[in-house]
């Protein structure tokens, strides 16, 4: 080592390249146990995320399945010309973005307000028998949801049945685009609050019981307290979920748009999700669709940053990333 | 780990839930496919059985393993080759088959394989099915169909000169007098006509009144208003409503395109007729007359309602498949419009399918496969393939077989829904039955010889329509324009005749949509459209 160093001529910069290099393979040496720890995550996420980027790039080409990926001829960006120019682009684009951004900001606080409104519950078994009634919901298929609000919003349904009292024609909510978002909204509200809601009861349990104790002793109201105690410790953890959330903002599930969908309000409930699953699966266009989906994921990336940005504002510097 | 190391690693991780995952694999052996077993010179019986692997789809109804079913059974027998079948439920179809052929898990063939006519090119193009002229010299039953009906040789040929499906041939009447001339059949329900005293409708301020009736005065008896005076399923082939358009114009059918008599292709739904028949329609519905379930409503819950008798009046094929064949309902005729006009739009449809299988680029036994397809054109058992069979003891059987005449002949249905027992016994594909088999092969089917008898008596005489738009064969670049102009015209055609219908506003809205239909390429599609009917006429 010594030698070879003496005759590149730089001694003293390379010495100590090499030495800060030893450093670290000792650290690392020593730390093994924690390298072997987080292997498998890294391999998995190497495996399952990064590997498949590779077959973006048929986005770019003309995909035939016979002769492969690699094999296929390379058409530039006819794909995304192709569907930036679509007549239904800008519909798409803004019923997928108008979807999961009401979906976000509707969604992320009624969790947060549910777990406050628990945490004042003083009896615990009144408690858990509430907390289990709006967990329940968290467990049912998707599936089995979306068949529960096409019966219930039937224009037959009991829905219907309740409105008849006051006017005597049926509303047809599942054929009316503007109701969809709504129905899509509160449905998933329904079904997933109570659920989100455990990680920000179990950091309320956290709260020192003499904060409380000592407000209240000052003359601190109820929602004094809850303003001024609660929501300051709540406020790194929804910091967090919310990036998260806005992480998957255009990644908004597929299944449910896809169930809830009528051809009669597709012109609200036709998401890029869908639509690629159309092109793609259905109609075999798998270059198209990995366009598509490929162009969502950067407006993702994009809204991504822009969240991040906005949470460091709100939160003294602390974001994600 | 410095800022943008970790920026570039949230970024990166974000970019990875794009929608991928298409792998590529060498198709020329795998195990999706057989083994070429060297055979030259096939004649049926083999001394040695081997097998071919084939995908392919059928109903929920009928057994998951086809080879459940006695035709294939027989088939096995006759010829000694077992098929190995990849079978899926006709609603996953689709999916599964795209993703097989996109993971080149490629069968040896594809049996009822659906292909549009984008889609066999594209994948003749891409080399995933082979062109199939060269076939059909191995094919004597096939080349006897060509021969006594050359003109569905040309209908099976690609604008490339080449062949690349084995089609699907039913002839059941000829012209106007095709039974595929209207397919949604207006049935309305005798039994209350003649309970509230009324006469059959003639014109479409009559059949209003009626409606009013059978919603107002109880014809159940039951003391509830629990009649439906009209149902349909919008936008759903034979159960739309779009027969009744007629009777302001030019009329309607269930792909929107219509050739006038002057062989000008138009669009229906860009019609002056159409806004009228809509608005008629939406006076109806305004009026509580129509069904509010039509617009969402499946076939499920359509029939269900229709088992009931609920229906004063409701659209399908044939009537055996809703309400029975007994006498409650009845064939509504072609009814007189507000100006006049006394017509019916001809559908489309013929009896003919120009992908029902495909060969693919894995198959390494041609000769065999070719002389096994052949087998399906045999006259006999194209019969029993695209109805049903005799001699079954588990199931009711479409025929008995009368060895003296060679004729397979239909039995009656005693009540049993035709589509029904045909789907559970019957296996579709690629076979040919010429209007010539009637009468030395076969029998008329009880209900298509009733429907052709039908059509031509209560339909044709009312059917102005000279022509129907023929099955042209477009090049891939010209399908390429249509199925992306269509994805979204028809779409947006369909969406707002439903609207309409529930909400009015037609009037209003008409010149705006009409300028939409433009945006969305209209202009183009029917440019193409024409050219492709003129070189067909020609």
């Amino acid at each position: 080592m010594q030698v070879s160093v003496k005759t590149k001529g730089e001694p003293a910069r390379e010495t100590k390249a090499v030495f800060k290099l030893k450093r670290k393979m000792n650290y690392i040496k020593k730390n093994y146990i924690l390298y072997l720890l987080i292997a498998p995550a890294v391999i998995l996420t190497l495996i399952f995320k990064y590997i498949p980027i590779y077959g973006a790039t048929i986005a770019f080409k003309d995909f035939s399945p016979i002769r492969g990926i690699m094999g296929s001829e390379w058409v530039g960006l006819k794909h995304f010309t192709s569907f930036l120019t679509s007549p239904n682009f800008m519909e798409i684009l803004m019923n997928t973005i108008k979807l999961s951004s009401f979906e976000l900001l509707i969604g992320f606080p009624i969790p947060v307000i549910l777990a406050l409104m628990l945490n004042q519950l003083r009896k615990s078994s009144v408690k858990k028998n509430i907390q289990l009634a709006l967990y329940a919901p968290h467990f049912i298929s998707v599936v089995v949801i979306s068949g529960m609000v096409f019966l219930f919003l039937s224009p037959v349904g009991p829905i219907n049945a309740l409105l008849g009292i006051f006017s005597d024609k049926p509303i047809s909510f599942m054929s009316d685009p503007d109701y969809f978002r709504t129905i899509y909204i509160w449905s998933g509200v329904w079904q997933g609050a109570g659920w989100a809601s455990i990680v920000y009861v179990a950091a309320l349990a956290n709260v020192d019981p003499q904060l409380h104790e000592a407000a209240t002793l000052d003359g601190a109201s109820l929602l004094q307290r809850i303003w001024h105690i609660d929501l300051p410790t709540l406020k790194p953890v929804m910091a967090v979920l919310f990036i998260l959330a806005a992480g998957g903002i255009m990644g908004i599930g597929f299944e449910k748009a896809y169930l809830l969908q009528t051809p009669m309000n597709s012109p609200s409930s036709e998401i890029i999700a869908t639509y690629v699953y159309k092109r793609g699966l259905l109609a075999g266009d798998y270059s198209f669709a990995t366009a598509v989906g490929l162009f969502n994921a950067v407006v993702n990336v994009i809204l991504l940053v822009f969240v991040n940005q906005v949470v460091k504002k709100l939160n003294e510097g602390e974001g994600l990333v | 780990m410095n800022k943008i190391g970790k920026s570039v690693s949230v970024i990166l991780l974000a970019g990875s839930l794009i929608v991928t995952g298409c792998s590529s694999k060498s198709s020329s052996n795998n195990k999706f496919s057989s083994e070429d077993y060297k055979l030259s010179d096939v004649s049926f019986p083999l001394k040695e059985e081997v097998s071919l692997k084939i995908m392919t789809s059928s109903s929920p109804l009928a057994p998951k393993d086809p080879n459940e079913k006695l035709i294939f059974q027989r088939l096995e027998e006759e010829t000694g080759v077992h098929i190995d079948w990849r079978n899926y439920t006709g609603d996953v179809f689709n999916e599964k088959r795209n993703l097989a052929i996109a993971s080149g898990e490629l069968p040896d063939a594809i049996f009822n394989s659906g292909f549009s006519d984008y889609e066999l090119l594209k994948n003749a193009k891409d080399g995933v099915i082979v062109p199939v002229e060269d076939l059909i010299q191995y094919m004597p039953n096939l080349q006897a169909v060509l021969e006594k009906a050359p003109q569905y040789k040309a209908m099976m040929t690609a604008p490339d000169g080449h062949i690349y499906a084995f089609p699907w041939i039913e002839e059941l009447g000829e012209g106007k007098e095709s039974i595929h001339s209207v397919d949604a059949f207006p049935w309305i329900n005798m039994e209350w006509l003649n309970k509230l005293g009324l006469k059959m409708p003639t014109t479409t301020e009559e059949l209003k009144q009626v409606l009013i009736a059978f919603k107002t005065q109880d014809p159940n008896g039951n003391g509830e208003a629990d009649e439906i005076p009209m149902s349909f399923i919008i936008n759903d082939g034979g159960q739309d409503p779009h027969s009744l358009f007629g009777a302001f114009g030019l009329g309607d059918n269930g792909d929107f395109t219509v050739v006038t008599n002057n062989e000008e292709v138009k669009l229906s739904a860009a019609d002056e007729s159409y806004k009228k028949a809509i608005v008629w329609l939406n006076d109806l519905y305004n009026e509580g007359l129509i069904d509010v379930e039509a617009f969402e409503h499946d076939w499920n819950t359509y029939l269900a309602k229709g088992r009931e008798n609920r229906y004063g009046l409701y659209f399908t094929w044939d009537k055996g498949n809703i309400t029975g064949m007994g006498d409650d309902y009845d064939l509504l005729a072609p009814l007189k419009g507000p100006e006049g006009h006394q017509n019916v739009a001809r559908s489309n449809g013929m009896g003919f399918d120009r992908s029902r299988l495909v060969v693919t680029s894995t198959n390494n036994n041609l000769e065999l496969t070719a002389k096994w397809i052949d087998q399906l054109y045999d006259p006999h058992q194209s019969v029993q393939n695209n109805w049903g069979t005799y001699g079954d003891e588990k199931h009711q059987n479409i025929f008995e077989f009368d060895k003296s005449a060679n004729l397979l002949k239909h039995r009656p249905l005693e009540g049993t829904a035709p589509v029904e027992l045909r789907e559970k016994t019957s296996v579709g594909g690629p076979l040919a039955i010429l209007d010539s088999y009637y009468g030395k092969v076969t029998t008329k089917p009880e209900d298509a010889a009733w429907r052709l008898n039908l059509m031509k008596e209560v339909m044709v005489p009312y059917i102005e329509a000279e022509n129907i738009y023929p099955r042209v064969f477009f090049s891939l670049e010209e399908l390429d324009r249509l199925s992306t102009i269509e994805a979204d015209l028809f779409a947006y055609v369909k969406r707002k005749r439903a609207e309409w219908i529930a909400n009015g506003g037609i009037e209003k809205e008409w010149s705006e949509y009409l300028d939409e239909l433009d945006r969305l390429g209209l202009q183009e599609w029917l440019e193409i459209k024409q050219s492709g009917y003129d070189r067909n006429s020609k």
